[in-house]
């Protein structure tokens, strides 16, 4: 891979901050785009902008043209078994309301049992919190080792008639700890069949090659704008077998079949959860990233980023005052690295790496529980992409000195 | 002034009014639910003027400096008077330049402190 041609196709690195070259170490909350990215978006506006599945004329042909390939294009890369399967959100958060609403509401009932994991980022825990205090559902939490993994052994455990539904990350957004999502689900499923696995790929589809169909979940949940595309575009994989247990929550133009004065009919589709004009040129935007993905490949990514890990856990080594969370393997976790400085709060931190031109991210990364359970009130979250190279390690490594010198 | 600089630097390392007071006359807790800063603010009370302010927090520098300035102003100040300080009063009294984000720290204690009085007046 060769970063230094990869980072020219993204503008914004080129970027100062304070009069520092920009070291963007913030890749968790959002990604940054490449042109191509950003070309396809004001292209489609400049040139083919119409709203889709609609009217007759040209520029509605291409729109809805542009718009279904994309979801083939999408489809394709992450293994889906049919286009028909991806739905087109505002971002993983949407996706996990609309099965946490949209599934739970219609399955889910008193005394049933929902498990989930205690790194959770919020948005995969509040939905499933709301939805099994409306159903008298019960939601449990498996606590974390104090290696930072989970037993697994214990969960299954725990299984029974009245499970109806497995949460998982694929990876945290604060401990970047990679789950064997296959395993688990195999094994669930020999202890009760008729389980549901809801999947957040959120910190996981923007590192690793997914293959939907190889993983055996029901329902995956991602977004765009963590790996390369534009904010507001999400992705929910649902399952084509289950697509009946799950009804729409957004109701309006583009998911009818027959509306009348008394009842109305839902398209058979994916289209049936997409209310409304959906988010087109994000979708766009987000199919010229997964393009870009393709060229570079994933397996490359992945490499690079073992590789960024390998790096910076060598350099932390040095540093007896550095406390990291999470597995100190890199083959076990994504490019990410959530750590604090003795003595150091982490927004103090954050802020003189920031006036360093080192962009990282503090506080609890919304997952309190994890960070309640760590006894700490946050923690100092460095997260990379292929982008990101040993230079700009080295530039986080000589911020947090400055950091000591000064806050210490 | 810039964040960091000496002065903020030496009141964060030895704040005023820093821990705990016995016996005072109220005491609350806040929280910045946003990035997890807690703090407890401790007032003595007599014949309606605070004669003694302290605070213990779990929370970054600018939490803590906030802490110390705003304790200091308002000891030997009436209620009234503690009532009338504002937002812009306090930032003026940090006298650091402070980003959006970091503003939410500053204030707080501020907005402990509103909430202390307002317990007060109630019991």
């Amino acid at each position: 891979m060769n970063i230094k041609r990869i980072k020219k196709d993204f503008p914004i690195l080129k970027r100062e901050v304070n009069g520092k070259r920009l070291v963007y170490l913030d890749n968790a909350a959002t990604s940054q785009k490449p042109l191509g990215v950003v070309e396809a978006i004001s292209d489609f506006y400049l040139t083919n902008n119409s709203n889709i599945h609609r009217g007759l004329h040209t520029l509605s042909e291409e729109a809805s043209e542009m718009y279904d390939e994309a979801r083939v294009n999408i489809a394709e890369f992450f293994g889906a078994a049919k286009s028909d399967e991806i739905i087109f959100t505002s971002g993983t958060t949407e996706s996990t309301n609309l099965v946490a609403f949209g599934w739970g509401e219609k399955n889910l009932k008193s005394g049933d049992e929902i498990i989930i994991l205690l790194s959770e980022h919020h948005s995969n825990f509040v939905p499933w919190q709301e939805i099994a205090k409306r159903k008298n559902a019960k939601l449990i939490v498996e606590n974390l080792e104090p290696d930072y993994t989970y037993n697994f052994t214990e969960m299954y455990k725990k299984i029974s008639d009245k499970t109806k539904l497995i949460v998982l990350s694929h990876a945290s957004n604060v401990l970047g700890n990679i789950l064997e999502i296959k395993t688990i689900i195999n094994k669930a499923k020999k202890i009760n069949e008729n389980l549901r696995f809801f999947v957040d790929g959120a910190q996981a589809a923007p590192h690793l090659l997914v293959n939907l169909q190889s993983l055996g979940c029901d329902f995956y949940v991602m977004s765009g704008h963590k790996m390369l595309g534009p904010t507001g575009v999400g992705i929910l994989y649902l399952r084509k077998e289950i697509q009946n247990e799950v009804d729409p929550i957004k109701f309006g133009g583009g998911m009818i079949k027959e509306v009348y004065l008394d009842e109305t009919s839902y398209k058979n589709s994916c289209e049936k959860y997409e209310g409304g004009t959906p988010n087109i040129s994000g979708v766009i935007g987000m199919s010229a990233a997964i393009n870009y993905l393709k060229e570079i490949g994933m397996e490359e990514i992945r490499k690079h980023e073992i590789e960024l890990l390998k790096y910076f856990f060598e350099k932390a080594k040095k540093y007896e005052d550095l406390t990291i969370y999470g597995s100190m393997s890199p083959l076990e976790r994504t490019g990410l690295v959530s750590f604090n400085i003795k003595k150091i709060h982490p927004h103090d931190l954050a802020a003189v790496l920031a006036n360093e031109g080192v962009a990282v991210r503090s506080g609890h990364h919304c997952a309190m529980p994890l960070h309640k359970h760590l006894q700490i009130p946050g923690s100092v979250r460095a997260s990379f992409y292929f982008y990101n190279d040993e230079d700009d390690i080295d530039e986080l490594f000589k911020a947090l000195d400055k950091a000591r010198k000064i806050l210490l | 002034m810039d964040l960091y600089r000496e002065e903020f630097m030496e009141i964060y390392k030895n704040p005023m009014n820093q821990g705990k007071m016995e016996n005072p006359t109220i005491v609350e807790h806040g929280v910045n639910e946003a990035c997890g800063d807690e703090m407890d603010l401790f007032l003595k009370i007599e014949k309606g003027k605070v004669i003694d302010a302290k605070f213990t927090a779990q929370s970054c520098s600018v939490g803590v400096v906030s802490s110390a300035i705003l304790t200091d102003e308002i000891k030997g100040k009436t209620i009234e008077e503690v009532k009338k300080l504002s937002k812009k009063d306090l930032l003026e009294l940090i006298g650091v330049n402070l980003t959006t984000s970091r503003i939410k720290c500053a204030t707080l204690p501020l907005e402990t402190l509103e909430k202390t009085i307002q317990e007060y007046e109630r019991k």
